[in-house]
């Protein structure tokens, strides 16, 4: 069982399926703030959806907006269980923190690459490959 | 990150959920980026205001702010809404769409925040000094600020802005510190001619693209007008990244640009910017927009001049923010366009207001517009100087 070490950014545990991706994330614009759906057609996931998942990025970017987008899915039960960054920049800090999201960075995401269920630790800022 | 005994009272929620959570955001972004402590700042501009970005999600966060008794403790000014709060039905916008808007600005005023609803908070009385220690929200009022005024602020996003509104107050990082302001590429300028204030947009939006976060500073570019530094910051902002410029012998930290040791060195000229100028070349449009930051006085009065006693044959509009449509009330300007069939819209822009799918092709003299609107409008642009968008709107059909 891997185990990798972070820095805790929010609070919180969370295991659940992994949905991973080594493209940055735009928020606004780029996942729809009502279903979770990931409309921007030149994402390698486009077409998927992060609610209920365990969001694995190297960071977010574009308009800090996006930090209402985070925001809104948790209003509307769509936002992601926990979010794990490389290098979590402001955008996604504010979300998570709005939003109370289990989140981390400062983790080699490559690592989980291959993962299927995570585990996190916001309060300790731990991941672990469950599968 | 070092907090005052106040500071962790505030953390620790022994002012309220709202304070609490503001002070959360700050203490986590001064985290991720090793700030030693707040800094308390003069202003600031919150962005997030429009209805068709910030949509519902920051009507609940408002309200949860507003339950808790927060207020604002410094001068904040807010970002363009999504309408002109007297005329939106004139730019045909929906009544469901106004009536949110107006509630999100209500929600603003309630936590203290004046309705200011600019791009260009400066010519709506907001200035700043050099070294002054601010949090401002809009890409170009960001880049103006630091590099006109010589003042310091991140690229704050609206969340991050309103709590700093909240506490006061932002993490001590990025360009509040002085050995994060030196440039570190050189832009050598080659024009012969001078520039117009379009040139001048382009130009930062094309020196934008390939500059990432680097700090430029600008050399052989003897542009002093507060217009053109406002056009120039527009283009470098919208590019993504860029939030402070210098010019060699015109902006105010010159002491940086002499001390500093840059090896990179970028030259631009005329093939440069003419690249965008073909890249934003769309044909026919059914609407033609100026105002991108919001227009001055100055700019009224010209468009004045040119529109007296001719008619618009294209849609014309023009974004401003509340203090310069009122000077240009008084003035006349707004009759005599308005009697030329074009518009002049305070508080909004045509980035943010909900004219999405409406226009096919859009003309504009802002490369920030330009930059914006095929996304945001679902629109194909073209870039042209005033005199020339002028001249298109009163052409014959």
């Amino acid at each position: 069982m891997a185990e990798f070490k972070g820095n805790p950014i929010y609070k919180g545990y969370a295991r659940g399926e992994l949905l991973y991706t080594s493209q940055p994330v735009s928020f606004l614009g780029g996942i729809d703030p009502e279903t979770g759906d990931i409309i921007d057609k030149k994402h390698e996931l486009y077409g998927k959806n992060v609610a209920g998942k365990i969001f694995v990025f190297p960071h977010g970017k574009g308009s800090t907006v996006g930090s209402y987008v985070i925001y809104n899915l948790k209003l509307k039960n769509k936002a992601p269980l926990a979010i794990i960054n490389e290098k979590m920049e402001p955008i996604v800090v504010a979300g998570v923190i709005m939003a109370r999201i289990p989140a981390i960075d400062g983790i080699n995401i490559s690592f989980l690459r291959q993962a299927s269920i995570v585990e996190v630790d916001g309060n300790t800022g731990i991941v672990r490959i469950l599968g | 990150m070092y907090l005052s005994r106040e500071e962790e009272k505030i953390l620790n929620g022994e002012y309220g959920d709202g304070y609490r959570e503001a002070m959360e955001i700050l203490v986590s972004i001064g985290d991720i980026y090793n700030a030693e402590r707040l800094v308390p700042v003069s202003s600031v501009q919150v962005a997030g205001v429009s209805y068709k970005t910030a949509r519902d999600a920051v009507i609940v966060y408002l309200k949860h702010l507003i339950s808790s008794g927060a207020k604002v403790c410094v001068p904040t000014f807010l970002n363009p809404s999504g309408i002109d709060s007297d005329n939106w039905r004139i730019m045909g916008v929906t009544r469901e769409f106004a009536e949110k808007q107006e509630l999100i600005i209500s929600l603003f005023r309630r936590l203290g925040i004046y309705e200011s609803c600019t791009c260009t908070p400066y010519f709506a009385g907001l200035i700043a000094s050099k070294g002054e220690h601010l949090a401002w929200s809009e890409s170009s009022a960001v880049v103006f600020a630091n590099s006109y005024f010589g003042a310091r602020t991140n690229r704050e996003g609206g969340p991050s802005a309103l709590s700093a509104a909240l506490i006061g107050k932002t993490p001590l990082y990025g360009l509040h510190l002085h050995e994060n302001r030196y440039p570190t590429v050189r832009i050598i300028c080659n024009f012969d001619k001078p520039l117009s204030y379009t040139d001048i947009g382009v130009l930062g939006l094309c020196a934008g693209r390939v500059l990432g976060t680097e700090i430029p500073v600008f050399e052989n570019l003897e542009i002093r007008s507060v217009i053109s530094h406002k056009m120039l910051s527009a283009g470098l902002g919208a590019s993504g990244a860029v939030a402070l410029y210098h010019i060699k012998g015109i902006t105010p930290e010159q002491d940086l640009c002499e001390n500093a040791e840059i090896e990179e060195k970028i030259e631009i000229g005329w093939k440069d910017i003419q690249g965008i100028y073909d890249e934003y070349d769309a044909d026919n449009p059914s609407l033609i927009v100026t105002g991108c930051p919001h227009a001055n006085i100055d700019d009224l009065k010209y468009i004045a001049k040119k529109l007296q006693n001719k008619r618009v044959t294209t849609q014309f509009w023009i974004f401003t923010s509340l203090q310069v449509k009122s000077l240009a009330e008084r003035m006349g300007y707004v009759d005599i366009i308005e009697q030329a069939g074009g518009r002049v819209f305070s508080d909004t822009c045509p980035v943010v207001a909900p004219i999405e799918d409406r226009f096919s092709v859009i003309m504009t003299d802002s490369a920030k517009a330009a930059n914006y609107l095929p996304s945001m409008a679902n629109a194909l642009v073209k870039i042209a100087d005033i005199d020339s968008c002028i001249e298109e709107a009163v052409k014959d059909v």
